[in-house]
């Protein structure tokens, strides 16, 4: 079975776990369609790379610094791979990863990133449910451009605010 | 967010800005002066942890370092212990040593395949080395990936594992993770002895240099949770004493202390450890060292990536060694403690090297006073030493970018925090 893979990534701490929060509430709340899973990842590192084995496409739910609080982005990827620096285990993030999957030719064609922009660094101390569901609510939309012959509408359409 | 958890944050968000930098006055072909700056935020946490009760402390240090979190665990579980008197059975320590081979797989491959690797072989960094030796990354990642899997499996998750308590284990897992977890380090043993000599075969400078080294030394085991320190000029100590014999100093170019013994510059790390241990290394591994024709005791920096890939393979044989016979759990669970009014001791062998701990608690069990030295910082003085005496031999009327990429490479062998930016020296070079 095609195996399109929704990853949320992030750390248990402030505005960072909003990937986290967002793959949770997939999880628990969305029936899914077949072929799409969804996990969590805390701060993987370049252990993200062994969650691209097996996915025709994966979708990456994270935090973004910076922007404007609260809305959501998505980042395509070639614009991911751009923003690789010089590989470093202490700041290894997503697009190091992604950067060294593909010199490997383990990442996936179709690959993007949703997220949220949580402002100026460090940003808020507390996730706004908002944010959440307003990230869950746009991923079928960026699951659809990723993947455009899956029929995946409707997969955020159950996703209801909790207040 | 509570208090608590910001304060952890601390060294998180300073590390981001962690890079060495470099300042060298050039007078003709002689280095007059040269500084290496290190940012070390261990220090901080000597004064958060004041107040702390020795149940948080384990938990608290591992935040210090995301790629040997349980050294830190493992040397303040080791003071704690010494200060109230409690002694680890054979169970808990063989649990303890596994989880530690856990860390020595991962952090040493990483450091192999993704740090050093790209310098032997020539490349900027290992985006442009996974091109050209996508096998020797994959391998990199598949025993880093087999080091986390241990820490996973023994602390509950593979970064800052949190099963680790004064007196023993919050919990420990059972065969439906212990079985399968045997079979992957076992099938992993032909790997790390191929990579023992895939190591010794690289092209490494020959730059030898006359230090001591420093190492745990136990009667019977390759060190890495309890010994006695000792150096190869004799010197042979109870870790109570590391503080009368070592001696830490502050250097006005850097906010890491430096350290000296007698005076003079050491080494910690696979290098020293391996120089010092050799004769306890299991003879499959003391095969695979002799193999590679390589002399040992060895007093040439560049060869600290042979040794960590002997150390690889011993982690593995030991990890193998433990998992073909689990020790029962139930003794090498965490029991309460005793807390008293006393002071204790612990150094453990983080992949880098020794790593000391003492805290001194009152009769509540509360921290009244930490001293944590890590590796990084004993080594920060025979870094210096090595890159002047090193950039010396290079040639110092080279291009300052040469001068540069060469004394990247001299410190990276010392796997110090900051070795991990492919990029990590700011070189001011003053020339007279």
């Amino acid at each position: 079975m095609t195996t399109i893979r929704i990853i949320g990534l992030g750390s248990p701490f402030g505005a960072d776990r909003i990937g986290l929060l967002a793959a949770r509430r997939l999880a628990r709340e969305v029936r899914l369609p077949p072929g799409v899973e969804v996990i969590e990842r805390d701060r993987p590192g370049l252990r993200l790379l062994e969650d691209f084995t097996g996915a025709r496409a994966v979708l990456l739910l994270d935090a973004l610094a910076g922007g404007i609080p609260g809305r959501v982005r998505e980042v395509e990827r070639s614009a991911l791979l751009a923003r690789a620096a010089p590989l470093s285990s202490h700041a290894l993030g997503v697009a190091e990863a992604l950067a060294l999957a593909e010199a490997l030719g383990r990442l996936p064609e179709a690959v993007g990133l949703l997220g949220v922009e949580t402002g100026p660094a460090p940003g808020p101390e507390d996730v706004d449910p908002v944010w959440v569901q307003a990230l869950c609510l746009r991923v079928p939309v960026a699951l659809e451009r990723l993947v455009p012959d899956r029929r995946v509408a409707g997969c955020g359409g159950r996703i209801r605010s909790r207040r | 967010m509570t208090k608590r958890g910001r304060s952890i944050r601390v060294p998180v968000l300073a590390r981001v800005e962690g890079e060495g930098a470099l300042e060298i006055d050039i007078a003709g072909n002689r280095i007059t002066r040269l500084d290496l700056r290190i940012y070390e935020p261990p220090r901080l946490f000597e004064k958060f942890l004041e107040g702390r009760s020795y149940l948080e402390v384990p938990d608290m240090v591992a935040r210090i370092c995301g790629i040997c979190p349980v050294a830190y665990q493992m040397s303040a579980v080791a003071a704690i212990e010494d200060a109230f008197g409690f002694t680890p059975g054979p169970e808990l320590r063989a649990w303890r040593r596994l989880l530690y081979c856990g860390e020595w797989i991962e952090s040493h491959a990483l450091h192999i395949h993704l740090l050093a690797a790209p310098d032997v072989l020539g490349f900027e960094s290992v985006l442009d080395m996974a091109q050209a030796w996508p096998e020797v990354v994959e391998r990199g990642l598949r025993l880093q990936a087999l080091g986390n899997r241990i820490l996973a499996v023994l602390g509950g998750r593979s970064v800052h594992p949190v099963s680790v308590r004064p007196g023993g284990f919050s919990r420990l897992p059972g065969p439906e993770a212990l079985d399968p977890l045997q079979e992957a380090c076992r099938a992993a043993l032909e790997t790390a002895r191929d990579l023992v000599a895939w190591t010794a075969s690289l092209d490494l400078p020959r730059e030898t240099q006359d230090f001591p080294c420093v190492a745990l030394r136990h009667p019977h085991e390759y060190p890495m949770n309890e010994g006695r320190i000792a150096a190869t000029t004799g010197l042979e100590i109870p870790v109570s004493e590391f503080e009368a014999h070592f001696e830490e100093y502050q250097v006005p170019h850097s906010t890491a202390l430096h350290s000296r013994l007698a005076g003079r510059s050491y080494l910690v790390g696979p290098l020293a450890r391996l120089n010092l241990n050799r004769d306890r290394l299991p003879p499959p591994v003391a095969e695979a060292l002799a193999a590679t024709g390589i002399a040992f005791p060895s007093h040439n920096s560049h060869f600290s990536i042979v040794a960590r890939a002997v150390e690889i393979f011993l982690a593995l044989s030991e990890a193998v060694r433990i998992l073909d016979d689990p020790p029962p759990a139930a003794p090498a669970l965490a029991r309460p403690l005793q807390p008293r009014a006393a002071e204790g001791f612990g150094c453990t062998e983080a992949p880098r090297g020794i790593l000391y701990h003492r805290y001194r608690f009152d009769a509540d069990g509360r921290v009244q006073a930490a001293r944590i030295t890590p590796p990084t910082s004993q080594n920060q003085a025979r870094m210096e030493e090595d890159a002047r005496l090193a950039l010396e031999r290079f040639g110092l009327d080279r291009p300052d970018e040469e001068l540069r990429r060469y004394a990247e490479r001299v410190i990276r062998n010392y796997d110090p925090c900051i070795s991990c930016a492919t990029h990590f020296l700011r070189l001011k070079v003053n020339r007279r």
